[in-house]
């Protein structure tokens, strides 16, 4: 981490509570531009509502949020969210959720350059005028992905994406998520709590854990794309996430302080 | 009775239209299909119209059968004998009367009822629409009125005419005033519980992708809160008709609460039974149109009753 590249986002939460309880304290995190970064820890550790932060959703913490120098508040045209449900606007077609944000349905989203192309990355081609109703889960969470990447967004944050479909469907959309993600070259912030996933997906995981202070524990583990999951390169470090997380598990009990440990591979 | 013969159908349905769904889906996304199209799906759509057709058919037919059982003891009651024809005139003396009825002003008589619920419904929902849409996205407003038109909700609509009469008069305007007054409260209802109810997740949806408030309310929270309007809309037609014949009781010479009174005075249970059918008829004609557009404007739902969806 030492001798990365400037990053697009850095990200410094010092203080996060919902009510009187403490969510998130001194945490600092930052991704270099068409990085993959997998966040995982225990549940209830705040991993979600970091998350939610960087977007702009949650905009109530001491802190700061930097996309390449500049600080943010809010939402903006630089940040797309996919959630974990796919959130699509029933009443909309396929087509008119993916250009949501233009504003414009009927024929204009059904014939946007950038809409057609989308939905066929995604394996949706043809799809444009579905009605959600009619599409299975797997479909609908690609829909939300090409609706992610309509904008053009710098950075993608992923909130446990794939955490509602089935195994199968889990790891096709995680092939078509790395797909995606190296063809527009966007930097990606994913949240979950499957470790397999995060080390298959990301170039660095990080975990969120209780431990004091800013502790980092970096595995350097170069592994080209495509990935093999058997790969013994993935089994070491997932050796050392689950150490880590266990670590964080275990002081997540006792002391208030939250904090990040990180894991490069 | 009634219910398990709902439930019985909502089930067939069910079946019915998930069948045809199943052999639209595209099977998973294999990886020979994920390149493919879909399957032309204008085939299927037909079989799909076809068995949602007949269904639909078989729902009809079930739903005439106590009208026509009701109907046929009604008449087999006056032609034995087991009723005085003067207090309980068969359907067939109803029927003469109707069409008597039809050369003596019975158009007349319906149109100036129809007109009635029409203006009072229209200018009833749109207020309704305003206040309910207020109440549905602030919460302060919602503190402000909510409890005031709960309180004037709670007024039975007979209550209401006394006043009205003093303060307008005999003509036009009490009656559609009172008939608004009826159709306002279900719409508000829907209106405000529609707006309220919206998934919070949706509208967090709007918040990333969306262009603030107003956006959010034209493209999310109105289509979210259609299927709660449209309910409130149809409650509110419905109680704009009884709400019609409640004015027309008490004073008027046209209409077919006028037509109601005159048959009690006159002895006519025939007239009375008469302007009664017509009733039943014009709103069921009207809920008949309403839930065609509603079915219409509502065709992304995805619920057990899916003719619409089938077209």
């Amino acid at each position: 981490m030492t001798t990365r590249p400037s990053p697009l986002l850095d990200v410094v939460v010092h203080d996060k509570r919902f009510r009187r309880r403490k969510v998130l304290q001194d945490v600092h995190l930052d991704i270099a531009p068409a990085e993959i970064v997998g966040l995982v820890g225990p549940s209830g550790c705040g991993k979600s509502t970091l998350l939610r932060i960087v977007a702009g959703l949650d905009t109530r913490y001491r802190g700061e949020v930097l996309l390449d120098g500049h600080p943010l508040r809010g939402l903006t045209r630089d940040i797309g969210f996919i959630f974990q449900e796919p959130r699509l606007f029933p009443w909309l077609t396929v087509s008119e959720n993916v250009a949501f944000e233009l504003g414009r349905g009927g024929d204009h989203a059904h014939h946007h350059p950038r809409v057609v192309q989308l939905l066929a990355e995604v394996g949706l081609a043809g799809y444009e005028r579905a009605l959600p109703k009619t599409l299975s889960g797997g479909q609908a969470q690609r829909v939300a992905i090409a609706r992610g990447l309509f904008r053009e967004p710098r950075v993608l944050l992923l909130d446990e994406p794939f955490s509602a479909v089935d195994p199968l469907t889990r790891v096709r959309l995680q092939e078509l998520l790395i797909d995606v993600a190296i063809r527009h070259a966007v930097t990606v912030l994913l949240v979950t709590h499957d470790i397999d996933e995060a080390l298959f997906l990301s170039d660095r995981v990080l975990v969120l854990g209780a431990v004091p202070g800013l502790s980092i524990e970096p595995i350097t583990v170069a592994l080209q794309r495509p990935r093999d999951r058997d790969s013994s390169t993935l089994l070491v470090a997932r050796r050392r996430v689950l150490e880590t997380l266990g670590r964080a598990s275990a002081r997540l009990d006792t002391p208030p302080h939250r904090t990040l440990l990180s894991a490069t591979h | 009775m009634e219910r398990s013969l709902a439930i019985d159908h909502a089930l067939l349905n069910f079946e019915v239209n998930f069948d045809a769904e199943a052999r639209s889906y595209e099977p998973g996304a294999t990886a020979t299909s994920r390149s493919q199209a879909p399957r032309s799906s204008e085939a299927i759509d037909d079989d799909a119209a076809d068995d949602a057709g007949s269904a639909r058919w078989s729902r009809t037919l079930l739903g005439l059968a106590i009208p026509f059982v009701a109907i046929a003891l009604a008449e087999a009651a006056a032609r034995l004998g087991w009723a005085r024809p003067n207090l309980f005139p068969s359907p067939g003396t109803v029927v003469d009367t109707v069409r008597d009825l039809a050369l003596h002003g019975l158009a007349g008589h319906v149109l100036a009822s129809s007109v009635r619920v029409a203006v009072g419904f229209t200018a009833g929902a749109l207020l309704a629409l305003l206040a309910g849409a207020l109440v549905g996205l602030s919460r302060r407003a919602e503190a402000l009125l909510e409890p005031s038109f709960q309180a004037l909700r709670a007024i039975p609509s007979l209550a209401w005419v006394p006043l009205l009469l003093l303060w307008l008069g005999i003509d036009e305007a009490p009656k559609l005033v009172l008939i608004g007054i009826g159709a306002f409260f279900p719409v508000y209802m829907g209106v405000s519980s529609g707006f309220r109810d919206v998934d919070r997740k949706l509208i967090e949806v709007a918040l990333v992708y969306g262009h603030g408030r107003v956006d959010t309310i034209r493209r999310v929270l109105l289509p979210a809160s259609l299927p709660s309007i449209f309910t409130g809309l149809r409650n509110g037609l419905s109680l704009a008709w009884m709400f019609m014949v409640a004015a027309e009781l008490i004073a008027a010479s046209r209409g077919l609460g006028y037509l109601l009174t005159d048959g009690r005075e006159t002895g006519r249970a025939d007239i009375v039974v008469a302007a009664i059918v017509i009733l039943a008829l014009l709103g069921k004609l009207g809920d008949g149109v309403l839930k065609g557009v509603e079915r219409h404007v509502l065709r992304w739902r995805d619920t057990l009753d899916r003719e619409g969806a089938a077209r």
